[in-house]
Formats: C-alpha cells, structure tokens, sequence
C-alpha cells in the first residue's frame, strides 16, 4: 500500500529532509502533501486524503500540538495518525503527545532507520 | 577545547551535520580570524544554567548544506533556512545529550556577522572550530547564567 503523507514543517529543509528519508527508508508514497504550519496542515488534512501526518512542533500560526488536538478532536480526522518529528529535548513534554494522541515522536536529527521503523510499527505494516 | 559544555555542543553539532547532510566536520584549532562573508546564527535557551548557542559560518555554507540535503544546487533561498535548522537540530541534541530537557529552546535567529566581533566572539563562551568540507565553523555555547 502506498501512502498520502502530509509533512506539516515550517522549515523547507526539514520538510525536504523528510522526504528524502522516505524514499531512502523504501516508505511507499503515493503522494506527499507540505504545510509550513499548523493551519495550512489542517487546511490540506481537510482538502485531501492523508494516511499519516508528520509533523512539527514549534511553528508559528500554529503549532504542532494545536494541530495536533485538532486532528484527534473531529470525527472525520482523528483516525490519522500523527507522528512528532521534532528537535524538541525534553521527554516530558513529548510523552505529554503522546498522552495527546500522537501516535509516536522522532527525534530529530533522524535516520532512515529510525523512520522505518516508526512508521512500520504506526502503520502496522513491514516494508523492509 | 576541554570544558565538558563546549565537548557537548561540539559534539552535538557534528552529529546534527553528518546526519543531515551527510557532512563530517573537523575539528581544527583556533583559527585567526572569521569566514570572510559570514554569518552568526543564534539560538536562546529559557529555564536553563546556559544562554544559548551560536554558529558561525560562511553564509555559502548554508547553501553548501542545502545542495547537499536537496540533491541539487541550492537556487538560494534555502542557505538561510538550512543553518536555521541546524542550529536548531543542534541545540535539541546538545540539550538531550547533557540531560537538560527542562530547558526550552527559542526560535533562532540569523544575522550578518562583523569581523571586528571576532575577538569578542571567540572569549566569551566555549568554543570549538571545524572544518566541514573546506567551510569553517565556530560553534559556541553560550555563558552559564
């Protein structure tokens, strides 16, 4: 199964970064969507099919624990996965995500390795 | 360079640069003076003993790393982005690497750099010098509070 990933990042180098290590993590994609922020995130989650959200935290208009909230609050949403990608150092406040609702976090900087294997085991799939 | 901070940081820059774009960066010793077109990037802690870090770079640098990540010639808007990045992916490294997850990191920032800061930049604060792929980098952790 290929995948419609939305990369929710106000940096274009992280966003570019991200998928480069998809395709060097072999992740199947069908289509990547990008938003630089929050609000432009959910914008896109409500415009098009999304199997699974990466995303920031700090991003300005909204970040990505706003976004987060939002996405597990609506019906037709909150079955999207949503991993953290994110610089953030304290696991504190990333187990409070995960209390949220993310389904896992990353920590940058990440390795293809470390995708993968998020994602296998948030998508429930093996693909290597 | 012997304090354990300017270690840490050091090290946490080069592993944020190596696993970003594939970049190893040396170290070298006290270099004289500043890259010539260079560029300070600046990244404030809140709720920590330390104030922050800096890079110092050539600004091409960035566009060096951007071609790099991008797997093509930066069309140059993304040099200024990339060394934000970087520092930022450098500080959340250094913070989790000497366990001060407590401390919160502040959006960073980027400005032209004067050379006659030089002498003012390389005393105040721990810091290591690398060369990564021919671009001199000072990276800086800056005063305990």
């Amino acid at each position: 199964m290929a995948y419609h990933i939305l990369i929710v990042d106000d940096s274009m180098t992280t966003r570019a970064m991200i998928k480069r290590t998809l395709a060097m993590a072999e992740i199947p994609v069908a289509q990547i969507h990008e938003a630089a922020n929050g609000r432009i995130g959910l914008e896109k989650l409500g415009k098009h099919k999304i199997d699974l959200v990466l995303a920031d935290l700090h991003m300005p208009e909204m970040g990505g624990v706003e976004m987060t909230r939002r996405i597990l609050s609506q019906e037709t949403t909150r079955h999207v996965p949503v991993v953290v990608i994110s610089a953030e150092p304290s696991e504190a406040r990333l187990a409070e995500l995960k209390q949220l609702g993310a389904r896992a976090c990353i920590s940058k900087p990440f390795t293809p390795e470390a995708i993968r294997n998020t994602l296998n085991e948030v998508m429930g799939v093996k693909h290597v | 360079m012997s304090n354990p901070l300017g270690q840490q940081v050091a090290s946490a820059f080069g592993h944020a640069l190596e696993t970003m774009a594939f970049i190893s960066p040396e170290p070298i010793e006290l270099v004289s003076e500043p890259p010539r077109d260079a560029v300070i990037v600046q990244l404030d802690f809140t709720g920590g003993a330390m104030a922050g870090i800096d890079l110092l770079v050539d600004r091409t640098f960035g566009h060096v790393i951007a071609a790099n990540i991008m797997g093509e010639e930066d069309l140059g808007f993304a040099g200024a982005d990339v060394l934000l990045e970087l520092i930022n992916v450098t500080a959340g490294t250094f913070l989790r690497q000497s366990q001060c997850g407590s401390t919160e990191m502040n959006v960073p920032r980027i400005a032209p750099f004067a050379a006659g800061e030089w002498t003012s930049f390389i005393s105040a604060g721990h810091t290591s010098f690398f060369d990564a792929n021919g671009n001199t980098v000072a990276v800086r952790v800056r005063g305990e509070k």
